[in-house]
């Protein structure tokens, strides 16, 4: 019974798709007031459940499947698009220092699901027959590959100096030292940002989505549920980023717990979360609010030439120390 | 470094956008601005001349019977105009030509409804 809470409510999928909604809300109320914006205002209490809204609003609408689409997975991949996410979601501890799932492997888990949400996501452009999908979809391919790199040497970082591939212990090691991000690993935690705003396909690595380009890129050609879910999707995948630079770089969900145990220690350690990720989200807003959209050639030479290197030193300078 | 810097204060900036049009304060309305037009019944003569001038043909002057005879003053007065909101461009041409200054267009931007029944300015 306990196990099935876990899974399906907190800190399982209920709570993981009110972290996706709330944290969009976040980001783009967050966006908005660096532009001097309002942002979101009108579904719930200062545009709260706007996302939310956003994706009821979606699903309703009508559906249009393409001549030239690939029907079959047209039709079903996308709905199958969140489950990688919400699976990845699951390593990330979130009320305690271990998460739903934690094995000897997590960093591996997480890395080999985020590719496989990169070669959904390229599957989907492909199968939509439109060459603006098409396009998208290389462009995703791209980053894939340009951006992979500096994220797993990013992540090396805490796992060399936890000792372990193990969130959990990763989250145990910060709790008992330092978090990560202070001294030596906050190259790694600038690195592993940049490289979250390029997995979340955000300014200024939204190449792949361009609507001013691209009309939407590898998106282009969904509608009403199929959008809802690649939305939904993208939402995840925004809770996944942060997440992970919670658990990997400041010190996952542990802090002061004042002597509590229990059911309190783990509100206690949901609190911190949602402080630690809003001011992730907060960093991401910033950069995204500063930059405006790179050209694709200069993200793969950024990323290749400055960004890649970077990270390989990153982690020489840890092994020195 | 700059541009970070600038992020920041706006962050703590109020918003320049103006929380229209839940609430109109802040909203910056230029003083000839031309909106909902105002119909003054008690001294509009029924003349029709906005109804002839109106570039839009939104203007109808429908005539006054007895059911309306109280909203209007001047016993004289056969035809009273109602102006469609939905078609006009607000030109103001109507307000120049009225001979008793009987038309005004307001400041009042706040025309969009659902609701075409008060989209009339009668």
């Amino acid at each position: 019974m306990v196990v099935i809470f876990r899974v399906l409510i907190y800190p399982g999928i209920g709570f993981i798709l009110f972290l996706a909604f709330t944290y969009d809300w976040l980001y783009r109320k967050i966006l908005a007031k660096f532009q001097l914006r309002i942002g979101p205002q009108v579904a719930g209490h200062k545009g709260v459940l706007q996302s939310l809204a956003d994706f009821i609003k979606t699903s309703t609408k009508e559906e249009i499947i393409p001549d030239k689409s690939h029907k079959v997975i047209f039709e079903y991949l996308p709905i199958f698009s969140p489950l990688p996410l919400l699976l990845a979601l699951f390593f990330i501890p979130i009320n305690s220092e271990y998460a739903i799932i934690n094995n000897q492997g997590d960093l591996y888990a997480i890395l080999f699901l985020i590719s496989l949400f990169a070669a959904i996501q390229i599957t989907l452009g492909w199968a939509s027959g439109n060459n603006y999908a098409m396009i998208g979809a290389s462009r995703s391919g791209l980053q894939l590959v340009s951006f992979g790199i500096p994220l797993v040497f990013a992540s090396i970082t805490s796992v060399m100096l936890a000792g372990s591939f193990s969130f959990s212990d990763i989250v145990i090691y910060q709790r008992d030292n330092n978090w990560v991000i202070w001294g030596v690993g906050f190259l790694a935690f600038c690195i592993f940002l940049i490289t979250s705003l390029a997995e979340m396909e955000k300014v200024p690595f939204d190449t792949p989505e361009a609507e001013t380009e691209i009309a939407g890129g590898w998106t282009v050609e969904y509608s009403g549920r199929k959008y809802a879910f690649i939305i939904l999707s993208e939402l995840l995948k925004e809770v996944l980023m942060v997440g992970l630079t919670v658990t990997l770089f400041l010190g996952g969900p542990t802090g002061p717990t004042f002597g509590m145990d229990g059911i309190v220690k783990k509100i206690l350690f949901t609190i911190y979360f949602l402080l630690k990720s809003s001011a992730v989200i907060f960093i991401l807003s910033l950069l995204s609010a500063s930059l405006a959209r790179l050209k694709v050639s200069q993200i793969t030479e950024g990323t290749w030439s400055l960004l890649t290197p970077i990270s390989i030193m990153s982690v020489i300078l840890i092994i020195i120390i | 470094m700059k541009i970070f810097i600038e992020l920041i204060k706006n962050f703590f900036t109020k918003p320049v956008t103006v929380d229209f049009p839940i609430t109109s304060k802040g909203l910056n309305k230029p003083e000839r601005l031309r909106g909902r037009h105002y119909l003054d019944n008690d001294i509009c003569t029924g003349c029709k001349r906005c109804y002839r001038v109106c570039p839009s043909f939104v203007i109808e002057m429908i005539e006054i019977t007895e059911n309306m005879r109280h909203l209007h003053k001047n016993m004289k007065k056969k035809f009273t105009p109602v102006i469609n909101l939905d078609g006009c461009i607000f030109c103001g041409a109507c307000e120049d030509v009225c001979p008793t200054d009987a038309l005004n267009l307001t400041n009042n931007i706040v025309v969009p409804s659902d609701n075409r029944e008060k989209l009339k300015v009668k």
